[in-house]
């Protein structure tokens, strides 16, 4: 953190990295004094960095209360940033003013969980559609219409759902149309905050799929948030766990999935229940609640429901560090190894 | 059918990579409502909706519609074919430990047919001026309707904007916006109203005129309401996803207040216009009665009812000069309210299924 | 104003609403009459079982038209075991659990045909009630005390403003309304010391706002103990907890299991659930049961190609493979259901048959039925 404003200037910039994010933090006020003063605040997102390389997936993977969803929100600049830098492009958008931002948003979008509250109900899919291609002048005023239709033609939407209104679709089919609405405007990068959640398995499946077709066709790359560590194998390269605000590990999807460093990931592959009643897996089970983010334990904030605690974990919080091959993890148990 | 049986089996155990979401007809076995046809299927549902539609609807007819097809009368047209008053003094005298009454009658001519009973030539009889009532009935009608319609119209456009910009900006805008609302609902309405027609009085403003400035105070100090109404649903609806992504999307403010936030604050805003109709008719009568809106010549309800304070033997005995307008007030606010309450019903999401 | 033909008009809407008030007065007036307790009293088929579901059609009557959201079901709970009922959302798993709680929410929701047979035990002396025939005002004597339900929101299915320990207590008194006041919280803490919940005593006390998530689905579950029933319905436990929790719970469920003497009837969507907590599986589609049997037949033999479909459709930790298998279209919308197979549609091993008669269960084992065309009676071994 000392060394924030030597990164203030983006000479040093990763050129193949599309994203970059530099210790990102995010406080949330919860109590303030009369005169505005705040007393206490919610860590939500606690000094995480990460490089992305363009056409990469990235899964994020924690349970609720980690920040995930506010990691993913934050590199949108929905919410500013407490400190650290966002690094799009090589341009370092953290300080960008709104009227800057709206120029950026053409090249990152997000795909929410829930695909009932996400679509404006008074509006019909192809005035959801064609809204973002006007505001924002993708193609001349007359091929508007055509542009949508091709875009609901990849999506997996028929011609005739143009002129219907959201609830009269499913999930999965609402779920098409806010991915068409990220796509319309051409992005680059694009954050899907738990976008298969809510839906059902089969469904699942088949936005999976199509996440990952219009992947390779349009060249994205792809922010994937998850509580589900099956998804997010499914479509990341990378992969970054995160608890109570923190990455804890970070690594490529096959080191990840071979060789899971940290205790909260061991704990996390095991504790997905496996559709194969034969499987009686060694499970580990952690004792106790996620503490509130509010009021995180001091030290490793793992250690209140880690099996392998030591004392030093209590008092000393773990550095992230990379464990060979941008593998990174923080844990004091690996630093003694 | 034929072409599902020669569709190509593909073995269910190869993945298969199909981006595209086949529409099944069985999806197309389902019909839904639509939207309108819901929301009006809903507000059909309840009786009393329907009934205060039709109350609505027939005050609305009676008032404009009924002066240009019963034309006997106009409305500031004294029926002046003359009436004979006769009024009988009675005088006793005692003579000789007799009682003697002398009945004397006077006649009277007079130019103005007042007080006359429902006939066939005045439907509801005239009043203490000799005005038809029938007649004012429907002009009276037509400025009540004209005055709350065009008051709840400016409370809506007022409320919308101020409570749309403290509710999308929050903060200092808000705080600042919330406590005039405060002050505004602190202040007395009828002394600053009384205050307010001395000066009008005072400033010999033309009869017709001063109840519409009258409703612009009203408004003035109305829109409170509806600005608090209006900032709590954008603050709710602020925190849908889809305004966050409306905000991803890089539109503009004003795009975001107009085109997505107000749209769905219009159920409540229609409900809550229906309701307050009801209420601005009972002030524009309130303000009459008080002698503080509509002025003789004009009618207005509640300068009919009015009469009564003038001459005991009105409430009395003419009941035809002063109950029918009552009626009328009352069939009004019902009217609007059972509205109101329908299309709340209707309107609700909630309710949906 | 037939104008979209997308949408109802206004004449069909009326004849529907028309049709729809005629059932559903009939039906009401079903529900709340007064009755002998002989009339719903009934025989098991198979005394075994604690529940047997037979033949069930709940339907909904929505302005839009019937949904038939459960429509032919037939299922059995055996004594101490655990059921799973598996399916997407829609598929009417939880309507049948509403169903057997008698909690639909009336007058839309109703029960159309079927019976219900509940095995309840009171006082030592065993009944067979038919659920779907009592009146609502006899409900009592099993809702609650003989069956108990542990619904998905933790959040929402305690009430706010009293504390865990009050709650706790209710529903002693309501069991055994001589209990005093020592002996409910007595009770309560051994409840929640059943659940595993570490400091019984602090819990008690505590408001529902206090605890997590976890602390509350447990608080749920020691409820539902509370009055010992003879079956759990579980109606999608777990489904709202983070996955370390949900570890927790499913690993205290099965304990519990051991524990008491009773059933569970889990519903879920979640395979990974089934797989681990039940002895028999029910596989559900659009309101109709399509597959049954046993956890080691449906998942190492499915014959149903959802059953299928939908176990390869799930993304595991231990495949390699690129892309995801999933099952084409979506999940049909129960209003208006043609008469043949509701997932030929979406089935890529459609056969001639398969535009005819909606199939009828076909029997593979002696546990396991499927209702599926490409297995005909007797030809067990094709597909």
């Amino acid at each position: 953190m000392a060394d924030e404003k030597i990164v203030n200037t983006v000479e040093d910039y990763d050129p193949e990295a599309i994203l970059e994010v530099r210790n990102l933090r995010k406080c949330f006020p919860i109590k303030k004094t009369f005169t505005g003063k705040v007393t206490q605040e919610l860590v939500a997102v606690d000094d995480v960095s990460f490089k992305l390389k363009a056409g990469e997936t990235l899964g994020i993977v924690g349970e609720s209360g980690c920040g995930k969803t506010t990691l993913g929100r934050a590199i949108l600049k929905l919410h500013q940033p407490t400190s650290g830098r966002i690094i799009f492009e090589g341009k370092d958008i953290t300080d960008y003013k709104s009227a800057e931002m709206r120029e950026i948003r053409k090249k990152m979008q997000i795909i929410f969980q829930d695909p009932y509250s996400s679509l404006p109900p008074r509006s019909t899919v192809g005035g959801i559609l064609s809204e973002p291609v006007s505001v924002h002048h993708i193609v001349p005023k007359s091929e508007e219409k055509a542009y949508v239709l091709d875009l609901m033609a990849k999506c997996g939407l028929r011609d005739y759902y143009y002129e219907r209104y959201p609830h009269e679709f499913s999930g999965g089919q609402r779920q098409r149309i806010c991915i068409a609405r990220a796509l319309s405007v051409n992005p680059k990068l694009v954050i899907c905050d738990e976008p298969v959640s809510a839906l059902d398995v089969s469904i699942q499946a088949q936005i999976i799929n199509l996440l990952k077709q219009l992947q390779e066709d349009m060249n994205l790359t792809y922010v994937f948030i998850s509580h589900d560590l099956s998804v997010v194998k499914f479509i990341s390269d990378k992969i970054g766990v995160m608890y109570l605000g923190s990455m804890v590990e970070f690594g490529t999807k096959e080191e990840i999935f071979a060789n899971p460093l940290h205790p909260y990931t061991q704990a996390l592959f095991s504790a997905i229940p496996q559709p194969d009643p034969d499987v009686k897996m060694n499970r580990i089970i952690l004792k106790g609640d996620i503490p509130s983010p509010a009021n995180p334990p001091k030290g490793c904030r793992f250690h209140t429901r880690c099996p392998h605690a030591t004392d030093i974990c209590k008092e000393k919080t773990p550095e992230y560090k990379d464990y060979g091959d941008g593998h990174c993890a923080a844990c004091h148990l690996l630093e003694n190894k | 059918m034929e072409n599902v049986t020669e569709k190509e089996v593909i073995e269910a155990s190869a993945p298969q990579a199909s981006a595209e979401d086949t529409e099944v007809p069985l999806d197309k076995n389902v019909r839904l409502m639509s939207p309108t046809r819901m929301v009006v299927r809903r507000f059909f549902r309840s009786k009393l909706s329907i009934v205060g539609l039709i109350m609505v609807v027939g005050l609305f007819l009676f008032s404009f519609a009924g002066p240009l097809i019963y034309t006997e009368w106009g409305e500031i047209e004294l029926d002046e074919s003359g009436k004979t008053e006769y009024s009988v003094s009675e005088t006793s005298y005692t003579v000789d430990g007799k009682e003697y009454t002398v009945r004397q009658t006077t006649e009277k001519s007079l130019k103005d047919n007042f007080l006359a009973p429902p006939s066939s030539e005045h439907i509801l009889g005239t009043d203490n001026e000799g005005y038809d009532i029938f007649v004012r009935l429907m002009y009276g009608g037509r400025i009540s309707l004209i005055v709350s319609f065009i008051a709840v119209f400016l409370i809506t456009i007022l409320g919308v904007i101020m409570g749309g910009i403290a509710g999308f900006f929050g903060g200092a805008v808000d705080n600042i916006i919330m406590r005039l609302c405060d002050i505004l609902i602190c202040l007395p309405g009828i002394p600053i109203l009384l205050i307010i027609s001395t000066i009008l009085d005072a400033s010999e403003i033309d009869a017709k005129y001063r109840i519409y400035l009258l409703m612009i105070y009203l408004t003035f100090i109305s829109w409170p309401g509806t600005a608090r109404l209006v900032r709590g649903q954008i603050l709710s609806l602020r925190e849908q996803e889809y305004m966050v992504a409306a905000e991803a999307m890089g539109y503009s403010v004003s795009r975001k207040i107009f085109k997505h936030l107000v749209p769905n604050v219009m159920p409540q805003l229609i409900v809550s216009m229906s309701l307050s109709l009801g209420s601005m008719i009972l002030y524009e009568a309130t303000l009459s009665y008080l002698n503080l809106g509509v002025k003789a010549p004009y009618a207005a309800w509640g300068t009919m009812i009015n009469i009564i304070s003038t001459n005991q033997d009105i409430l009395q005995n003419h009941l035809n000069v002063w109950v029918p307008a009552g009626v009328c007030i009352v069939i009004a606010v019902l009217g609007f309210n059972f509205i109101g309450d329908g299309l709340r019903d209707a309107l609700d999401p909630k309710a949906r299924r | 104003m037939a104008k979209n033909k997308n949408y109802l008009s206004g004449r069909e809407v009326r004849a529907i609403a028309k049709e729809n008030a005629k059932v559903m007065k009939r039906l009401e007036a079903e529900k709340y009459r007064k009755c002998e307790e002989s009339e719903y009293l009934t025989q098991m088929k198979d005394p075994e079982n604690i529940l047997e579901i037979d033949e069930l059609h709940t339907y909904f009557f929505t302005e839009q038209g019937v949904v038939k959201a459960v429509n032919g079901v037939s299922f059995n709970i055996p004594k101490n075991s655990t059921v799973g009922v598996v399916g997407e959302s829609g598929c009417g798993k939880s309507v049948t659990s509403m169903s057997v709680m008698r909690l639909l929410q009336g007058p839309t929701g109703q029960i159309y045909s079927g019976e219900i047979r509940f095995n309840a035990k009171k006082n030592g002396e065993e009944k067979v009630f038919d659920i779907a025939k009592m009146p609502m005002g006899d409900i009592h004597k099993i809702r609650g005390d003989q069956i108990a339900m542990i619904f998905q929101e933790p959040m929402t299915s305690l009430n706010p403003v009293f504390t865990i320990g009050q709650q706790l207590d209710e529903v002693t008194f309501i069991h055994n309304p001589e209990a005093t006041k020592e002996q409910a919280k007595e009770k309560s803490i051994e409840m929640l010391n059943l659940v595993g919940i570490a400091m019984p005593e602090r819990v008690y006390n505590a408001f529902p706002h206090e605890l997590s998530g976890g602390m509350r689905q447990r608080v749920m579950i020691s409820m539902a103990l509370a009055s010992s029933p003879r079956l759990i319905i579980a109606d999608e436990p777990t489904t709202a907890l983070d996955v370390t929790i949900q570890a927790q719970i499913l690993d205290l469920l099965r304990d519990l299991k051991t524990k008491i003497d009773g059933s569970i009837m889990l519903i879920t969507h979640d395979l990974g659930v089934i797989a681990e907590m039940a002895d028999y599986v029910v596989v559900m589609y659009a309101g109709k049961v399509i597959e049954q049997g046993t956890v080691q037949e449906i998942f190492h033999d499915p014959r149903h190609p959802y059953t299928i479909g939908l176990q390869k459709s799930k993304p595991t930790l231990n495949s390699d493979s690129d892309t995801l298998f999933n099952i084409p279209g979506n999940v049909p919308n129960p209003v208006n259901m043609p008469n043949y197979c509701y997932f030929k549609e979406r089935c890529s091993r459609c056969i001639e048959k398969c535009s005819g008669d909606y199939p009828c269960m076909v029997q593979v084992s002696p546990t396991h039925f499927v209702a599926c065309h490409l297995y005909g009676e007797g030809d067990t071994n094709n597909g």
